[in-house]
C-alpha cells in the first residue's frame, strides 16, 4: 500500500485569502437564494424615482380573480381605504380580474384638479336630531335617515375635517364625491338618534359641541363623548359656552369683550383635550357667525380649521378659516340636498 | 472560517427582512412580475393616448413610463415619453406666465385658471401654488415688521389706528404689551378694519316680498324662491321678483355646470324679461364650450366624424366662433384624407366643397381628387364605349355615369349616354 498524497503546503496568508473568498461566496449564494425566494422587496414596475415633474409613479400590477380595489390598495398601500384612488386612477368602476391595473401611490390630482374643472366639498350642518318637531332647528329623524341613505345611494363617501385640510392645503386627494357631515351639538337626542343611523350606513360625522353643556341634563356626557371619538367620530367644539362670539354686550369694553372671546375658545379646547386626551382641532363659530377678530383668534389658537354657517364652495384654495357650511332642516328632501351638493365647479383646466 | 456563520448571517438578514414587513411580497412580486402580454402594453398605450386627449398629460405620461418599463420595443416609448415631459414643461411655463398677465390685467378669474392649470399639470410647481394662496386664499393674520423705537400700542396705532388695542399685538404675538420691539421682528396680526364701523341693525323686513328680497340679497336664492312663492301671486311684484330670482338661479347653475337645471330655471321666465337674454347667451356660451370640448377630444382621438358634426354645430350656432371654424376646416380635411386613402373621392370631393379655400392643405387635397377623379372617369368612359361595342348599352350608360359622376365636364360621356338612350328607344320602338 501506498501512502495517501500529501496536500501541497499552504501558506497562512493564502489560508485566510482562501477562507475570506469562500465566506464571500457563501453570502453572495444567500443573497441570490433571498432574492429567488422574495425576501427581497420585489422591483414592482414603476416603483423608481424619475426626473419628471410628477409625484413618484404609479405601481404596475396584475389584478387576480376576485380582487378588489380596497384588497389592492390593502397589499400594495397597507391602505385598504385608498381603494377608491385605484378606480379613479384607472377610470373603471370596478375590477374584472386578470386585468393591468396602475396602482397610484400618491395623490395624483391633489386639490380635486382635473381638466373639467375643481372639486369642491360640501360641508353639511345639522343642528340636533329630534324624535318630534319640537324645534325648528332640529331634524326629524326619519328626514335624516332619508338624507343619509341618499348619500350613501348617490356614492358620497363621508370624510373627515382632517382630510378636508390635507385637502385644502394641496397635500390630500378626495373621492370626487366626497361629504363633511356636521353636527352643532351634544345633545343627548343626537347620540341616540342621529349616531345609530350614521354608524348603520358606515358614515362618519364631526360632531362641534359646546364644551360647558356636556353633562348637563338631556345633553351627552363626556363618556359617550369618548365613546364616539373612538367610533371614529370627529369631536370639536364650538366654544364653550356655545353663545355667538361676535355679539359684544351693550357697554363692554373692546378689551372685555376680546378676554370673554378669548376664555370661550381656550376652555372649549382645554376641556376636549383634558377629556379626549387629544387636540382640538376645528371649531364650528358659534351660531356659524365670525368676524376678522374671531377668525384671527382660532388661527392664533391653532385650529387646523373653522367653519361658518353660510351656502358656499369650499376648493382647495378656500378660506380654512371661513370653511362653508350648507345648513340642512328636515324640509329638505333628497332631491333638494342632491341640487345643494355641488362637487366640481365646472372650467376649463385643460391645457 | 466557521462553516455555520453564512448561516447566522442569512437568518440574521431573514430576520430584519421578516420585521421590515417584506416577507409577503413573494406573492406580490408573482402578481407584479415583469411577465407582460404585448396586449396589456397595448391596453396601456391606448390608455396613455386617450387621457392626453383628455388633457391628462401628467397621467399620460405615467403610462408611457410603464409602457417604457415592459415593453420590448422601447423606442416609442421614448420619444412620447420625451414629447410629453416637453409639452408638459412648456405648457406649465406658459399658463403661468399667462395667469401673471391676466394678473396685471386685472381678470383674477382668468388667471386663477391659468394658475389651476399649471398646478394640475405640475402639482410641484410651488410659483403657481404660490399665486393662487396669496391671491385667492384668504388668511385671517397678516404680517408686520417693527421699524425701530416700535412697541406694541405704538404697532396698533399704525395698524389698527387705535393704540388702547395694544393688548391685541401682545396677545398675537406671545410679548408683554410695554415692552420695546427689536427692529425686524416678523409680528402676526388681525386683519382689522382700521376705521371701526358702527354695527347696522337691519330692520326685520315686513312683507314676505320684503323678506325675499332681502334674502336674494344675501345669496340665498332657495330661501328666497321659497318665501316669494309664498307671497301674493296675483303681485307683479312678486312676479317679477319671481322672475328675477329664477335668472339668478340659472346663472348659478351654470356657473356650476349644471344645464338642465339652468335651462329648467330659464324657461319659467317668459321671453322678452330683462335679463333673460343675457342669460341664455351665457348658457349658450357653455354649451358651445362643452360641444366643442367633445369635438376636440373626438378630434384627437381621430373620430373626424363626429369632431366635424361637433363644431359643425357650434359654428351654426356662433358664427364667429374662430375655434369651431378652424375645428371643423381641420376634421373635414382629416376626414376627406381618410376616404382618399380608402378611395372613396367622390365622398372626399363633396366634403371638400364646402371647405374654406384658404386652408392649403385642402386646396392641394382637392386638387389630388380632381386629378384622380378626372383620371377614373377615363377609365370608366373606355369601359362604357366596351361596353357599346359588345351591343351591351345598359352597361355602357351606367360607365358613362360613373364617368360623369366622377368628372361632371365630360361632354363625351354626357352625349354618348344622349345617344345610347335614343338607340335604346328606337330599338324598343321596332316591332
Amino acid at each position: 500500500m501506498s501512502n495517501p498524497p500529501i496536500k501541497d503546503a499552504v501558506g497562512p496568508r493564502q489560508q485566510v485569502w482562501k477562507v475570506a473568498v469562500t465566506a464571500v461566496c457563501r453570502l453572495i449564494a444567500c443573497m441570490v437564494l433571498m432574492v429567488g425566494s422574495g425576501l427581497f422587496p420585489p422591483v414592482l414596475s414603476g416603483q423608481e424615482t424619475h426626473t419628471g415633474p410628477s409625484s413618484p409613479l404609479p405601481l404596475l400590477v396584475k389584478a387576480r380573480r376576485g380582487d378588489t380595489p380596497t384588497g389592492i390598495a390593502r397589499r400594495y398601500l397597507n391602505d385598504a381605504s385608498r381603494g377608491w384612488t385605484i378606480l379613479e386612477y384607472n377610470g373603471i368602476e370596478a375590477l374584472s380580474g386578470g386585468e393591468a391595473v396602475m396602482v397610484p401611490v400618491a395623490p395624483f390630482r391633489p386639490g380635486g384638479l382635473n381638466p373639467d374643472g375643481y372639486q369642491t366639498v360640501p360641508v353639511l350642518a345639522y343642528s340636533d336630531i329630534g324624535a318630534s318637531l319640537q324645534q325648528t332647528q332640529q331634524v326629524f329623524r326619519s328626514a335624516f335617515n332619508r338624507q343619509m341613505r341618499w348619500l350613501k345611494t348617490e356614492g358620497f363617501t363621508a370624510i373627515t375635517p382632517t382630510q378636508l385640510v390635507d385637502f385644502m392645503e394641496f397635500s390630500g386627494q378626495l373621492p370626487h364625491r366626497s361629504v363633511l357631515i356636521t353636527a352643532d351639538t351634544e345633545s343627548q337626542t343626537f347620540f341616540d338618534l342621529g349616531v345609530p343611523i350614521l354608524k348603520a350606513l358606515g358614515l362618519t360625522a364631526t360632531l362641534f359641541v359646546a364644551t360647558g353643556k356636556v353633562g348637563v341634563e338631556g345633553a351627552m356626557t363626556w363618556d359617550q363623548i369618548k365613546q364616539l371619538n373612538e367610533d371614529g367620530f370627529t369631536i370639536a367644539c364650538r366654544g364653550q359656552s356655545g353663545r355667538a362670539l361676535t355679539d359684544r354686550i351693550n357697554g363692554q369694553t373692546f378689551k372685555a369683550y376680546f378676554e370673554s372671546v378669548e376664555s370661550e375658545l381656550r376652555l372649549a379646547r382645554q376641556a376636549i383635550e383634558t377629556h379626549l386626551a387629544a387636540p382640538c382641532l376645528f371649531l364650528a363659530y358659534p351660531h356659524g357667525s365670525t368676524d376678522e377678530l374671531v377668525s384671527a383668534m382660532a388661527a392664533k389658537f391653532g385650529f387646523s380649521g373653522a367653519f361658518i354657517r353660510s351656502s358656499g364652495d369650499n376648493p382647495f384654495f378656500a378660506n380654512r378659516f371661513g370653511i362653508h357650511r350648507i345648513a340642512i332642516d328636515s324640509r329638505m328632501d333628497p332631491e333638494l340636498l342632491g341640487r345643494m351638493l355641488t362637487t366640481l365647479i365646472v372650467t376649463d383646466l385643460k391645457p | 472560517m466557521k462553516p455555520w456563520l453564512p448561516l447566522i448571517a442569512f437568518m440574521a438578514i431573514a430576520f430584519v427582512c421578516g420585521c421590515s414587513g417584506t416577507m409577503d411580497s413573494v406573492s406580490t412580486f408573482l402578481h407584479a412580475g415583469s411577465r407582460w402580454s404585448s396586449a396589456e402594453t397595448d391596453d396601456i398605450r391606448l390608455r396613455a393616448r386617450e387621457l392626453e386627449a383628455r388633457g391628462e398629460i401628467t397621467m399620460a405620461l405615467d403610462h408611457w413610463r410603464q409602457v417604457h418599463r415592459i415593453a420590448i420595443d422601447r423606442a416609442a416609448a421614448t420619444r412620447e415619453i420625451e414629447r410629453l415631459e416637453n409639452k408638459l414643461v412648456e405648457a406649465v411655463q406658459a399658463h403661468y406666465q399667462k395667469g401673471l398677465e391676466r394678473l396685471r390685467k386685472e381678470a383674477p378669474d382668468s388667471a386663477r385658471d391659468h394658475f389651476l392649470v399649471a398646478l394640475r399639470l405640475d402639482p410641484a410647481f410651488q410659483p403657481a401654488l404660490k399665486q393662487v394662496k396669496t391671491h385667492f386664499s384668504p388668511f385671517p393674520l397678516a404680517v408686520y415688521l417693527s421699524v425701530p423705537g416700535d412697541h406694541p400700542a405704538s404697532v396698533a396705532k399704525t395698524v389698527f389706528g387705535d393704540e388702547d388695542k395694544a393688548f391685541l399685538v401682545a396677545w398675537f404675538n406671545d410679548l408683554p404689551e410695554a415692552n420695546t420691539l427689536t427692529p425686524g421682528t416678523l409680528l402676526i396680526l388681525p386683519k382689522l378694519k382700521k376705521t371701526p364701523q358702527k354695527k347696522v341693525r337691519l330692520k326685520k323686513p315686513r312683507t314676505r316680498l320684503a323678506a325675499a328680497g332681502a334674502r336674494m340679497a344675501e345669496n340665498d336664492i332657495e330661501g328666497a324662491l321659497s318665501l316669494a312663492e309664498q307671497a301674493n301671486p296675483a303681485d307683479p311684484d312678486v312676479q317679477v321678483l319671481i322672475h328675477t330670482i329664477h335668472l339668478k338661479r340659472a346663472t348659478a347653475l351654470i356657473e356650476k355646470g349644471l344645464l338642465d337645471g339652468a335651462r329648467q330655471a330659464i324657461a319659467t321666465v317668459p321671453d322678452g324679461f330683462a335679463g333673460k337674454d343675457v342669460v341664455l347667451e351665457k348658457l349658450q356660451a357653455l354649451v358651445n364650450k362643452r360641444k366643442m370640448a367633445d369635438a376636440q377630444a373626438h378630434f384627437n382621438q381621430g373620430r373626424y366624424r363626429q369632431s366635424l358634426d361637433g363644431a359643425d354645430a357650434v359654428f351654426r350656432n356662433a358664427p364667429d366662433h374662430t375655434d369651431a371654424r378652424d375645428l371643423a376646416v381641420e376634421a373635414r380635411y382629416r376626414l376627406a384624407l381618410d376616404h382618399v386613402n380608402h378611395k372613396r373621392f367622390l365622398e372626399a370631393r363633396e366634403l371638400l366643397e364646402k371647405t374654406d379655400e384658404g386652408h392649403e392643405a385642402s386646396a392641394a387635397l382637392k386638387a389630388t381628387i380632381r386629378t384622380r377623379l378626372a383620371k377614373l372617369a377615363q377609365i370608366h368612359y373606355r369601359n362604357g364605349v366596351k361596353h357599346f361595342i359588345n351591343e351591351d348599352l345598359e352597361s355602357a350608360i351606367t360607365e358613362w355615369e360613373m364617368a360623369l359622376a366622377c368628372n361632371p365636364d365630360h361632354e363625351k360621356a354626357r352625349e354618348n349616354i344622349e345617344n345610347a338612350r335614343r338607340l335604346i328607344q328606337k330599338i324598343e320602338a321596332l316591332p
